[in-house]
């Protein structure tokens, strides 16, 4: 009985370890596999939402999940400071530029193309709810080959729901801190979509050279 | 009791795998990267930044836990911005050395540092 019980609450810790990540079937990656990348250049995100603080505050929360996968990620604020030096306000103009152009100042592996979809709140029945959501390109910046794409989103809404048991406890966290955050509630959304889009998942970026589950993934 | 036990070895677990097993000390790397876009109105400043991200720098040290990458280059920029270009040279240097990958754009950054 108790190692039912052991069995069942395992099987739960399982799910919610692997809540995060979207399930899905498992793609080809051998063109990522073999692309042997270290280093990946994050381009300022083009922004479709009507929020024009939606690219940055993005762009700000990319470093981690990438760095933490395990490669090298290019310092997002100098990079930033860089195309503007040089005439690249936009960040449109930016995606645009030639990969061998980019090569020649930064040195990448690879390009990683952010395009924000969704960034703030909307106004729902009674209730608001903030939302990001966002799609991203990884590009070999030696070859041009496409090595990776996905899509994630996250909502402030999400844990609403006490049904969602523990779950919905973890992501109250994130809530909680939202509610320190009111000038700008999408930063702490688009915290978690970005963890969600740039972690290592079935499907998603592979993990890097500097990880110690390079490779076994 | 076995139930609470298991539950909150389960709840051990996941606080584990999203806290402590990171390959690097942040310590509010990314928070100064948006504090320094200045999205939201903030009294935030190059000076103020450098010292936060210094202050992390010894705390990281103190733990002997990597710098996570651009921290160092970060820093490097902030140097500079504050006029302070021996001390950029030198952290630009020191991202170089933690991370080869840099390279190409730290000697373009160092390159152009040193013309001036």
């Amino acid at each position: 009985m108790t190692l039912r019980i052991t069995l069942a609450l395992s099987a739960v810790c399982l799910l919610l370890l692997s809540a995060c990540s979207t399930p899905s079937a498992k793609p080809d990656q051998s063109a990522f596999r073999n692309s042997k990348l270290a280093s990946i250049l994050v381009l300022p995100p083009v922004n479709q939402s009507p929020d024009i603080r939606g690219s940055l505050t993005f762009y700000a929360t990319v470093t981690r999940p990438l760095s933490e996968a395990g490669y090298y990620v290019f310092p997002v604020a100098m990079v930033d400071a860089t195309f503007k030096e040089n005439g690249l306000q936009m960040a449109d103009d930016i995606h645009d530029a030639p990969l061998s152009k980019l090569q020649s100042i930064f040195g990448a592996d690879a390009v990683l193309y952010i395009t924000v979809e969704k960034y703030g709140s909307s106004y729902v029945v009674l209730d608001s709810q903030t939302v990001v959501s966002a799609k991203a390109r990884l590009v070999d910046a030696r070859t041009g080959t496409l090595l990776w794409q996905g899509q994630a989103s996250a909502s402030d809404a999400e844990g609403r729901d006490n049904n969602n048991g523990l779950a919905g406890v973890l992501i109250n966290s994130v809530i909680h801190q939202l509610a320190s955050n009111i000038g700008n509630p999408g930063h702490q959304v688009a915290k978690l979509a970005s963890a969600r889009l740039l972690s290592p998942h079935t499907g998603g970026i592979l993990y890097g050279p500097r990880s110690p589950n390079h490779g076994k993934d | 009791m076995t139930r609470f036990a298991a539950l909150a070895a389960c709840l051990l677990l996941t606080a584990c795998a999203s806290q402590d097993h990171t390959l690097y000390h942040w310590g509010g790397y990314q928070e100064q990267i948006y504090e320094g876009f200045q999205i939201e109105s903030s009294n935030t400043s190059p000076n103020k930044q450098l010292q936060k991200l210094q202050e992390e720098q010894q705390k990281a040290a103190a733990k002997n836990k990597p710098l996570p990458p651009g921290y160092q280059a970060h820093m490097g920029y902030l140097y500079f911005q504050t006029g302070q270009s021996d001390k950029a040279v030198m952290a630009f240097e020191a991202e170089k050395k933690q991370f080869p990958e840099s390279t190409v754009y730290m000697d373009l950054v160092l390159g152009k540092l040193r013309q001036k």
